[in-house]
């Protein structure tokens, strides 16, 4: 009878350890895939899949210590571009376009970029080993991230053998089901890119500044709203007010993060206006919710489950109400 | 790809392009030599068919052309130190397809109340997501709603587990064709 209890603890703690081992190894294929992300040259065409919607586009990277540079641009319907260069995000769009632009927002990494950071999404979500797959005729590795709780939604990322490059992604819903997906079909990795190829066009029309104030100065104050609680895990990490160029509203926007999905919300003053939205809306993994609260519009979105852009609005409050006993 | 860019070309020289497609086809053939060789071809023919070429024709003209320019000294103008506002990080979004993207948002899911009787609920109770003009959803309400997402889409794309989805998300919805 003991042998067997022996027999059975020592089996189980081989099965522990074989899974600390396997979470252990998923981890390290995710940091070698955010240095791949950042730092390689690569080209390539992908197909991007959300519901009945599938798209092609091909890609030019390059990567540094300066910074990412990358163009992109669509290769299926009507031509369109993103170039990211020199702290800039430009999309180029077909000819009925007027451009709106000008965030802002210092393109720092993401805190994710540091190891520690995946410790901490542990909290929230588990690194698994998935098996090998073929993505674009190449070996690939499957990981899987998978939520704790069904506030968030998984992951599948299968990452190039040699150089942990992601060359296919699904984000997935509870039930496993892929609401996003995006595939590599051809992908090269290039000595160097031509820096031609990835330079920000010559826009000579000066784009609006939504996300400026008027002397084109980012306002920063204390955010006038508060969450009551917010879904396990999430936590602010930007608050930021702005005056769109052509309307001069007033935007509040604060970021909340589980270390690996973002939800933004937006606060302006209806002012007599009708509200933008009112209830719940979806466009593949993204889910927003609307609200008028204290004669504001809050428009909560995130690639994160409805229940909790829902639990993240009602948690909503003007900081006021907080203060005042 | 490369076929399709070249059929592109084709149609550039005969005059036949749309608006919208000759901007992008320019860039392309600004840094791409092989374009550029094809485009030179194109119009050779072209003269050729419609008896415009000289006795003798010079392979190497436009070759030379450049050459002549390269050599040309340039006037020199001082350096101007650029504003730093120039630096800021900038985004440029189109209405048309940001459009698109938040009427999608909405269509695929009716919100509980209705947003407003002129605004965007017209696109709720349609049977095909429809990808609705800017005259009948308000062109300034859209324009608030487009900005949020491409900000939203802008900070998420600062998450390296993403790759490049948020990008796609600014222009995978195609505006009506």
């Amino acid at each position: 009878m003991t042998l067997h209890l022996a027999v059975l603890t020592l089996a189980l703690w081989q099965v522990e350890v074989s899974l600390a081992e396997l979470q252990g190894d998923a981890k390290e294929w995710l940091e070698r895939m955010i240095q791949a992300t950042q730092t390689l040259n690569y080209e390539g065409t992908f197909v991007y899949v959300q519901g009945q919607h599938l798209e092609a586009m091909h890609i030019i990277h390059k990567g540094g210590m300066d910074g990412e540079q990358q163009r992109m641009f669509s290769l299926s319907g009507s031509p369109r571009e993103v170039v990211v260069a020199d702290n800039q995000v430009i999309c180029l769009l077909p000819k009925q376009k007027k451009s709106l632009g000008n965030s802002g927002y210092q393109r720092s990494p993401f805190p994710i970029s540091l190891p520690q950071e995946l410790d901490e999404l542990e909290q929230n979500y588990r690194f698994k080993m998935f098996g090998k797959d073929r993505v674009a005729g190449m070996k690939t590795q499957v990981i899987a991230i998978q939520p704790r709780d069904n506030l968030r939604f998984g992951y599948k990322l299968w990452l190039e053998q040699e150089t942990a490059m992601v060359l296919r992604s699904a984000i997935l819903n509870e039930s496993g089901h892929a609401l996003e997906q995006l595939m590599f079909t051809d992908w090269q990795v290039k000595p160097e890119v031509d820096q031609d190829l990835v330079s920000p066009p010559d826009i000579k029309t000066p784009m609006p500044s939504p996300a400026s104030g008027e002397n084109g100065q980012l306002e920063e104050q204390e955010p006038d709203w508060l969450f009551r609680e917010l879904p396990q895990g999430f936590k602010q990490v930007m608050y930021n007010r702005f005056t769109g160029a052509s309307d001069k509203h007033l935007t509040e926007h604060i970021v909340l993060t589980d270390g690996l999905a973002t939800v933004s919300v937006f606060l302006e003053t209806l002012a007599g206006s009708p509200p933008l939205l009112k209830g719940a809306a979806q466009m593949g993994a993204m889910n927003a919710y609307g609200k008028v609260i204290n004669k504001h519009q809050a428009l909560v979105v995130g690639e994160v489950p409805q229940a909790t852009v829902e639990k993240i609005a009602s948690a909503l409050q003007p900081a006021q109400e907080v203060s005042t006993p | 790809m490369a076929d399709k860019s070249v059929e592109q070309l084709s149609v550039l020289v005969d005059g036949e392009c749309e608006d919208w497609e000759v901007e992008f086809i320019l860039r392309r053939l600004a840094r791409d030599p092989v374009l550029k060789e094809h485009w030179e071809c194109y119009h050779l023919i072209s003269d050729a068919m419609k008896n415009n070429l000289p006795a003798l024709v010079d392979a190497n003209f436009t070759g030379q052309i450049r050459q002549a320019i390269d050599a040309e000294s340039v006037p020199q103008v001082p350096a101007v130190a650029k504003p730093a506002s120039l630096y800021k990080p900038v985004v440029g979004f189109s209405v048309a397809a940001s459009v698109a993207l938040i009427v999608g948002l909405l269509a695929l899911k009716p919100s509980e109340s209705p947003i407003s009787p002129n605004q965007l609920v017209q696109t709720n109770n349609l049977p095909n997501p429809p990808m609705t003009s800017s005259q009948d959803t308000g062109p300034a309400l859209e324009s608030r709603l487009n900005n949020y997402l491409v900000n939203h889409n802008e900070y998420a794309s600062m998450n390296s587990v993403h790759g490049v989805l948020p990008y796609v998300r600014m222009v995978g919805y195609e505006p009506k064709r």
